[in-house]
């Protein structure tokens, strides 16, 4: 069994609006020490599967169904439906995490160096002395200039690429098998991004850990994960290994995210291109296949004979091995469709 | 409901929404209309009467002394209708309050026929005649209470009214000019601030030879507004360098335009919030005050001088009861009106709701 | 830190002069002057013009009000507070004897306001939502909206009229019906009957008040941020409500304990009344009453001193329970 594995995972906010879906039947797994990037675009549900993992989704939203499976020497255990007291050894002990919002995430009244020993203290029988030396030992892990000093710092003192440096030494403190990295570089200076995405990396190597890296951004996906799992509209549209995926997308929403990645080597000649329309609200959510409002296969192929993307939904299809497509037309879209992309000048 | 409405619209809507917030607005409309009403719920005088051949509504004298018609003056009337109007216009009639009871002197024996004279000191206990008891002079409990009503209500709208206008003015000066301006308000703020109130009330009360009521409104007023002033400088500075307004100032609206028209209505949602529980405060200051014997003087109908009456005389606890029960009520309600209004129109809660 | 203390110093001077310029031309404005409020309570005591002129000479009563300020000011400076009118001892010497009783209500108070608001705000914050706890925040609130001088007559009536004989009864007013030369331990027994009720009264407003206080900054804590990266840390529900969200919710609150400094050495002036209790509150109130000019103003002077004292406290509080404020 992989390290660990989500399956058909559901979770929704009742809201006075009613049921809003936010994850609708989300399934992926990431093998030990490999990384799984999720992408899509704001509002697709990927940081609300990120806070289901640790169950730390807020009032109004709750898991509704599926399970979330962490491998363990006795057999996997469901975080679901964990009691309360275990899956606080879980939190910090087996799965780290990491935010986006280095900025607030870390609490303004207590030093760095406590905020992270109380993650050690909290998992690890130790003395006081032996978690601040841990965190010091952490602090020079993840290359904090003058390790010594930031250990009696406050937060506010902090840069955020420092503060983002921090909250991975507080994320990795214990060893965790999985770090759950949801969208730690986007509030940060593209340079620091880099350099936080390199160390990400760098540690994953040393440490052996597991990270699933929650991203809007593809080129950071091409750049450090192993696998590659699309979300659109609460569900995955499509599932691959990185290599395969950027060679061949097969999904229209993945081939459109692709080409509206603005292209370095063509520096402000080529148009850019976009996905028309925008990302339907968890309240609207189309029937059928979820994209075909904004897909240009779905408009060229509404002819009377083939399957209207109306319905039935889409299954999650296997079409090669490893890569997996949700969409009706999965067995033809090795070829690309002429009318797929549509093509705008931004 | 119109689906696009405006922020008060909105927080309407969301303030309709919780049950205590609209009880406790329903509570405060009631007591409008008891203090509206008043004179035709409790009183001696008739609220319509024909007499010698004309109506007349004597009424309304409980609102202002000068409105009792000079006719029932003339005619030797002294206060007493239902005997006199019978003697001296046989063919009059008359239209009279729900309780034949007057909130300034003791009904006497037989002014309403077969009606004995009202009880008083001891004997005033709360009885089928009189539901609310009556005080040491034998007056009603009740009609007491229902004309002090009006007295409860002023209280908090006029001094709020004073204290905001004075608050936001002050507030608005200090937070959008600056500099000098500000270090003046905020210095003038903090001295009324640090001088204790009641100090402050007790002894302008002094100095005023003929103090009313509408003298312990103003005061209360003219005291209470620091904290209005402190919150209105704050969201005058938070704002002040919003981008309308910057689009404003350079489209080339005045200071004073830019005050009114495009800060003001922005700050006060969170400016109204201490006004509502400023009116409850208020409340509680006079009844505070006429209970210290300070307040309005006499015959002015307010809860906390019946209050002031129980102190001499601890076991006519109906004296305590009642008018207390009114005064927590009513600040209550004031109070749940200010919270309900705070959350409609809190945008953080507004926020976490979506 | 030293130049911001010696700014706010100065800036409370001022402030002080203000003050003090205010209520001194308030109270010589008021009709009627210590001697004249004193010889109308007694009638035996008709003086002669001749002696009025006399003693308002002698109490320089008969110079105009910022003659009678500048003197006043320049007594202060040189450490004199002046001597009370109408009881004819050192304001310091009253103030001293008022304070000791006022301090042993509100003192008491304010300890159990303390010790209880907080535990009830942080179980109010655990249970949020929650029948029980939906309970206690109804009570507190109408609590919050109890009048002071309403619960006193209340308690007055149901614990010394009617339990009059039970040993339910506890004493009406003052502070002891003992004579001053009975055992220690009884006279400790009998103050403290007759601390009950205004404690009681002094109390239950501002727990309400706090509780709803540390609830609502609580809630606005839990809210941020960290408070998630502090579970997703493993920590357990009450360590995240105690150890990360009210040591953040500390912070406004330590604004709010010196914000009350005032109260807590004035006393209540309403509570005081209503129980004679010989304190601070009551002395300022007969002061008033009596038009005892140098007590009024000493007292005035204390209360100012004490307010801006703990809106410095305040702040320099604020930047130790903040690492993100300095005063500076």
């Amino acid at each position: 069994m992989p390290l660990f594995e989500i399956r058909d995972l559901v979770t929704a906010f009742h809201t006075t609006d009613g049921r809003v879906p936010a994850v609708d039947g989300v399934s992926l797994s990431i093998d030990r020490g490999r990384t799984l990037g999720l992408v899509g675009e704001s509002g697709c549900g990927k940081s609300v599967t990120a806070m289901s993992i640790l169950r730390l989704v807020a009032a109004p939203g709750r898991i509704e169904t599926g399970s979330i499976l962490l491998d363990s020497p006795a057999g996997p255990v469901d975080l679901v439906t964990l009691p309360d007291s275990d899956l606080r050894r879980v939190r910090g002990g087996r799965i780290g995490m990491i935010f986006q919002e280095p900025m607030t995430s870390l609490n303004p009244v207590f030093t760095v160096g406590d905020q992270i020993a109380e993650a050690v203290l909290l998992h690890r029988a130790c003395s006081r002395g032996a978690a601040r030396a841990r965190a010091l030992e952490m602090l020079r892990l993840v290359r904090l200039a003058d390790p010594e000093q930031r250990l009696d710092e406050y937060p506010h003192q902090l840069s955020g690429g420092m503060r983002q440096r921090v909250m991975i030494a507080m994320a990795l403190a214990c060893e965790p098998d999985l770090v759950v990295a949801d969208e730690p570089t986007t509030a940060l200076d593209v340079t620091i991004q880099a350099q936080i995405l390199d160390l990400l990396g760098d540690l994953r190597r040393r440490l052996g850990t597991a990270i699933l890296l929650i991203t809007h951004d593809l080129g950071v996906v091409a750049e450090t994960c192993d696998e590659v799992a699309v979300m659109y509209a609460g569900r995955i549209v499509e599932r691959a290994p990185a290599d395969v995926l950027f060679a061949r997308p097969l999904h229209p929403y993945t081939i459109g995210l692709l080409a509206a990645r603005p292209d370095p080597d063509a520096a402000g000649r080529a148009p850019l291109r976009t996905i028309p329309g925008m990302v339907p609200a968890p309240q609207r959510f189309p029937v059928g296949c979820r994209f075909h409002p904004r897909c240009g296969h779905a408009r060229a192929a509404a002819t009377p004979e083939g399957p209207a993307c109306e319905a039935p939904a889409p299954e999650l299809l296997e079409v090669e091995p490893g890569h997996f497509v949700r969409c009706h037309y999965a067995e033809r879209l090795g070829e690309p469709h002429p009318a797929a992309v549509e093509v705008r000048f931004a | 409901m119109a689906a696009v409405d405006g922020f008060w619209g909105q927080a309407w809507r969301r303030y309709r929404r919780r049950p205590l917030a609209m009880a406790a607005l329903l509570f405060v409309v009631g007591l409008a209309a008891v203090a509206v009403l008043a004179p035709a719920i409790a009183g001696t005088k008739p609220v319509v009467c024909r007499y010698k051949g004309r109506l007349y509504a004597p009424c309304l004298a409980y609102f202002d002394r000068r409105l009792e018609p000079a006719i029932f003056a003339k005619d030797k009337f002294r206060g007493s209708y239902p005997r006199n109007l019978a003697a001296k216009d046989p063919q009059s009639w008359a239209i009279w309050p729900l309780v034949f009871q007057d909130p300034y002197r003791a009904v006497r024996a037989d002014e309403w026929p077969g009606r004995p004279e009202n009880p008083a000191m001891d004997k005033g206990v709360p009885s089928r005649a009189h539901p609310f008891g009556t005080d040491q002079a034998g007056v009603d409990v009740f009609a007491k209470m229902v004309h002090g009503t009006t007295v409860a209500l002023l209280v908090g709208f006029v001094s709020m009214g004073i204290a905001g206008t004075i608050g936001i003015v002050v507030g608005a000066l200090g937070g959008y000019c600056g500099g000098w301006v500000d270090a003046l308000t905020s210095r003038i703020t903090e001295i009324v601030m640090c001088v204790p109130t009641l100090v402050l009330i007790l002894a302008i009360m002094a100095i005023i030879e003929k103090p009313t009521i509408w003298h312990t409104m103003a005061i209360i007023g003219f005291t209470g507004w620091t904290g209005i002033a402190r919150l209105t400088r704050g969201e005058f500075l938070r704002l002040k360098g919003a981008e309308y307004v910057t689009a404003a100032r350079a489209a080339g609206a005045g200071p004073v335009r830019i005050m009114l028209r495009h800060i003001l209505p922005n700050a006060l949602a969170p400016i109204l919030v201490p006004i509502t529980f400023g009116i409850a405060a208020a409340i509680l200051v006079e009844s505070g005050l006429s209970f210290l014997g300070f307040g309005s003087p006499p015959p002015t109908a307010s809860w906390g001088s019946i209050l002031n009456g129980a102190r001499s005389n601890l076991g006519m606890w109906w004296l305590v009861v009642f008018p207390g029960v009114a005064i927590f009520l009513t600040v209550l309600a004031y109070n749940l009106v200010g919270e309900g209004l705070q959350e409609a129109t809190d945008p953080r809660l507004r926020e976490a709701r979506k | 830190m030293a130049t911001y203390l010696l700014r706010r110093l100065l800036l409370g001077c001022v402030t002080l002069v203000a003050i003090t310029v205010v209520v001194y031309g308030l109270a010589r404005s008021m009709p009627g002057n210590p001697l004249t409020a004193q010889l109308g309570e007694d009638p035996s005591r008709k003086v002669s013009a001749a002696d009025y002129e006399r003693m308002q000479r002698a109490y320089g009563l008969d110079r105009s009000w910022p003659e009678g300020y500048l003197q006043w000011a320049g007594n202060l400076l040189r450490g004199d507070l002046g001597r009370s009118i109408t009881r004819k001892q050192p304001v310091t010497t009253l103030i001293g004897e008022r304070l000791g009783p006022t301090l042993l209500v509100s003192g008491t108070a304010f300890l159990l306001i303390w010790m209880l608001a907080i535990p009830l705000g942080l179980y109010a914050s655990a249970r949020a939502g929650t029948v029980d706890e939906r309970g206690v925040s109804l009570v507190l609130y109408a609590l919050y909206s109890f009048p002071t001088f309403v619960a006193a007559l209340l308690l007055q009536i149901v614990f010394s009229v009617w339990s009059k004989g039970t040993a339910w009864e506890l004493p009406l007013f003052g502070m002891t019906s003992l004579p001053p030369d009975a055992p220690l331990a009884a006279r400790i027994v009998d103050v403290a009957r007759h601390m009950i009720l205004p404690v009681v009264c002094q109390t239950y407003v501002s727990l309400a008040y706090d509780t709803r206080f540390i609830r609502a900054t609580m809630a606005e804590a839990v809210r941020q941020d960290y408070i998630r990266t502090a579970r997703a840390k493993g920590a357990g529900p009450w360590r995240v409500l105690v150890r990360h969200a009210f040591r953040n919710t500390l912070i406004p609150l330590v604004t709010l304990l010196g914000l009350s400094l005032p109260a807590l050495v004035g006393g209540s002036i309403i509570i005081e009344q209503i129980f004679t209790w010989p304190g601070m509150g009551r002395l300022f109130f007969e002061s008033i009453r009596e038009r005892d000019y140098p007590t009024i103003m000493g007292l005035t002077l204390m209360f100012s001193v004490l307010t801006l004292l703990g809106q410095l406290l305040a702040d320099l509080l604020y930047s130790a329970v903040d690492p993100r404020v300095s005063v500076e």
